[in-house]
């Protein structure tokens, strides 16, 4: 008995430094984040518009593009692998502490059907103590059965697990892996060339999640425009279905959709980082795109210098 | 039956048996099987049939505990076994819960005693059955979930894939099913060792067989021993001439086919087994090839393997031989289409791992020199509960076995 006590007992001290050097390794490996630390502590900001979504819109909107051409304060809040569920708990977190944005632009992804209500453990614990038990609540109303996860995720060795798949995806390609943030936008400028066909697959969307996020964001009074931003050509030929998804989300976007989509080809090759992620000079065409489309939504008439540090 | 004197009585009682355990066998599991293999025979002549299916879950672990049940009525009537009285010490034999779902398939004349028998904790069955515990835990959630996700990605579009990926994917499967049902099995063993329970080993490194009559002495033990003696033996085993020898091989093999599930798919499975065994008890017979190259011999076990779990994996017949066709496509593209480069990585460290340390125990230099020290033993098992941890995949996976 003994003996079991002290091989638990060092077992505890190994989970709980390996938990240590795990949370280490999240901090300077995993892209989202250190990023979403610094959204989920933004704190007494007046910021015109936010720009939410998943990587897509990480890599696709320069706020100081926008900034620029609108004179307007703008952040990007979209997370890498972010699901729409995540985003509402966010956007919540956010307006605990600041000011809730003249405009939010939410860059949706047609292929969320399967993730849009999952929420990464990593960002629930850092979260106010108010969202934690909401989505301690969601859980427990939405699963049947409370799954192994859940408890798992208590241990930061567990919960930070996926810190090692970004160190070693580091270390197999650190060119990859060549970002630098600026106001929530993530900028590359490495290039990666889109391969001309890819597996087909189905688009969809999690309509609760949504639904939920725009009867959110109504209820605050955020006036919020829903975006699908440009995928490469072969992604959009490999994607089926996508239509349906898009009837989905203009029917329940109140303040409007647009979607950019549909002239991609005036994307050149070396704009692209993968399928549907722009580098640098694919997102700062986009970003001068979107600004001016958003003229008819925000209009400020304030103008700031080009700020591109 | 264990009190008849009459040997016609005892062959009614068990016949009584058998058609009760098999027929709730047949019920749950082959009624929809054999119904639409028919309707199917008949609609190749034109002619239609409409019979209707059945629409029942299958109890879980049924093949398991009705293949105990069966061994303990034929070792009464064989008189190998005297019946219990005690009708809690036999229920608990039938649905022991450790094995209940997915064995080891225990006999009567091993479990049910240790039933009747003072158990106490000791530190020894503790440690015994934890190590058991973590090191199937790691081959399951490690080692079979994350190569899953290869195997499922490429079998689950087999049109979409040819050549080496092909391949990697059946290497993949093999050892992705080999670790989940063995790693169930550890699991169930350890569990019982915990309570005082010893339940039989029922695999022993099958893949480094040099023959398919010596892998199946070590895949599935429990179950392949069990249709050699209350099948293969019955029907006249080898002392028969060379042809119902050969007939009673195949007809052992497809049985055991059957056994796994109602689709021609695991006949076929069977069958590759049976032919198999049966050129190779020719050849042993006869003496016309003989090979003494362990690594050929390796070789040529693995292939066949290999290739039956093909049709065991697909969803039926003919997209099982589609998919061997696809495997000799000669091409060594699109791995990188199938899953990251990193999880790919994961895979491979992880099944090397396992293989590794299947291994290194057989080696005496290992065993006497390096295991003796509890700071490597120690070590070894907080390796695998950080693996665990780390690259275990926690969700969405059940034991494949649980479907049988």
């Amino acid at each position: 008995m003994k003996r079991l006590l002290i091989f638990t007992s060092i077992l505890l001290i190994l989970i709980f430094i390996f938990g240590e050097v795990f949370r280490g390794l999240a901090l300077k490996f995993d892209p989202n984040e250190p990023k979403a630390i610094d959204v989920i502590n933004l704190k007494n900001n007046d910021y015109d518009i936010i720009f939410m979504g998943n990587s897509v819109t990480q890599q696709g909107i320069n706020p100081a593009i926008i900034d620029s051409l609108l004179g307007a304060n703008s952040y990007n809040m979209a997370m890498g692998g972010g699901s729409i569920y995540e985003n509402e708990l966010m956007l919540r977190n956010y307006l605990i502490s600041n000011k809730k944005p003249k405009l939010l632009v939410y860059g949706m992804f047609v292929n969320e059907v399967s993730w849009g209500g999952s929420l990464r453990p990593t960002f629930r614990y850092n979260f106010d103590k108010s969202i934690r038990k909401r989505y301690k609540d969601h859980k427990k109303n939405t699963s049947k059965t409370r799954d192994l996860t859940t408890h798992l995720n208590i241990i930061p060795l567990y919960r930070y697990r996926v810190a090692l798949e970004h160190a070693l995806k580091f270390i197999i390609d650190p060119k990859g892996r060549n970002y630098t943030y600026y106001k929530g936008f993530l900028r590359t400028k490495v290039t990666k060339k889109v391969p001309e066909t890819l597996l087909k697959h189905q688009a969809g969307i999690n309509e609760d999640s949504y639904r939920n996020f725009m009867d959110f964001a109504k209820s605050k009074g955020i006036k919020t425009l829903v975006i699908e931003l440009p995928n490469s050509k072969s992604f959009n030929e490999a994607t089926t279905g996508r239509d349906a998804v898009l009837q989905i989300i203009k029917t329940e976007s109140d303040d409007g959709f647009i979607s950019f989509n549909d002239n991609v080809e005036q994307y050149t090759p070396e704009m692209w980082v993968g399928v549907n992620h722009f580098n640098i000079k694919g997102a700062d065409k986009f970003s001068a795109i979107l600004a001016d489309a958003l003229r008819g939504y925000y209009n400020k008439g304030r103008r700031k210098k080009l700020n591109l540090k | 039956m264990g009190k008849a004197e009459k040997q016609s009585r005892r062959k009614l009682l068990l016949a009584i048996s058998l058609f009760v355990n098999l027929g709730m066998l047949g019920f749950f599991k082959y009624y929809n099987f054999f119904v639409e293999s028919f309707v199917e025979s008949f609609s190749l002549l034109s002619i239609n049939l409409n019979v209707s299916t059945l629409r029942v879950i299958l109890p879980v672990g049924i093949s398991f505990y009705t293949f105990q049940t069966l061994s303990y009525s034929i070792d009464i009537f064989r008189r190998k076994l005297e019946p219990t009285k005690d009708a809690v010490a036999f229920f608990a034999f039938v649905s022991f819960f450790p094995q209940l779902v997915a064995g080891p398939i225990e006999r009567a004349s091993n479990l049910l005693p240790q039933f009747f028998e003072k158990r106490i904790m000791t530190a020894r069955n503790l440690a015994i059955g934890s190590r058991l515990i973590v090191w199937g835990m790691f081959k399951k959630v490690c080692v079979a979930d994350n190569l899953a996700v290869f195997v499922n990605q490429v079998y689950g579009a087999p049109d979409q894939y040819t050549g080496l990926v092909c391949v990697v994917a059946t290497v993949f499967f093999a050892f992705q099913i080999y670790c989940d049902f063995s790693g169930y099995s550890d699991i169930a063993i350890g569990t019982a060792r915990l309570l005082g329970f010893r339940l039989m080993t029922n695999f022993r490194t099958p893949y480094f067989s040099q023959s398919i009559r010596e892998f199946w002495g070590r895949w599935h033990i429990s179950l392949s021993t069990w249709f050699r003696d209350y099948v293969y033996i019955p029907l006249g085993g080898s002392r028969v001439g060379v042809l119902k020898w050969q007939r009673n091989l195949i007809i052992t093999f497809l049985v055991s086919g059957l056994w796994h599930g109602a689709n021609w798919t695991f006949v076929v499975w069977g069958g590759i087994h049976g032919i198999a065994n049966s050129i190779e008890a020719l050849n042993r017979k006869y003496g016309v090839l003989k090979f003494n190259i362990p690594f050929i011999n390796f070789l040529y076990t693995f292939t066949i393997v290999c290739i039956s779990w093909v049709f065991f994996r697909a969803n039926n017949v003919s997209e099982a031989f589609a998919f061997i066709q696809n495997m000799f496509v000669p091409t060594i593209a699109g791995i990188q289409n199938v899953v990251a480069p990193y999880k790919l990585l994961v895979m491979v460290s992880m099944l090397g791992l396992m293989l590794f340390f299947e291994i290194v125990p057989h080696f005496n230099f290992f065993r006497k020199q390096i295991w003796k020290h509890r700071a490597i033993r120690w070590s070894f098992y907080y390796l695998l509960i950080i693996l665990l941890f780390v690259f275990g995949r926690t969700s969405d996976t059940q034991f494949i076995y649980f479907q049988f």
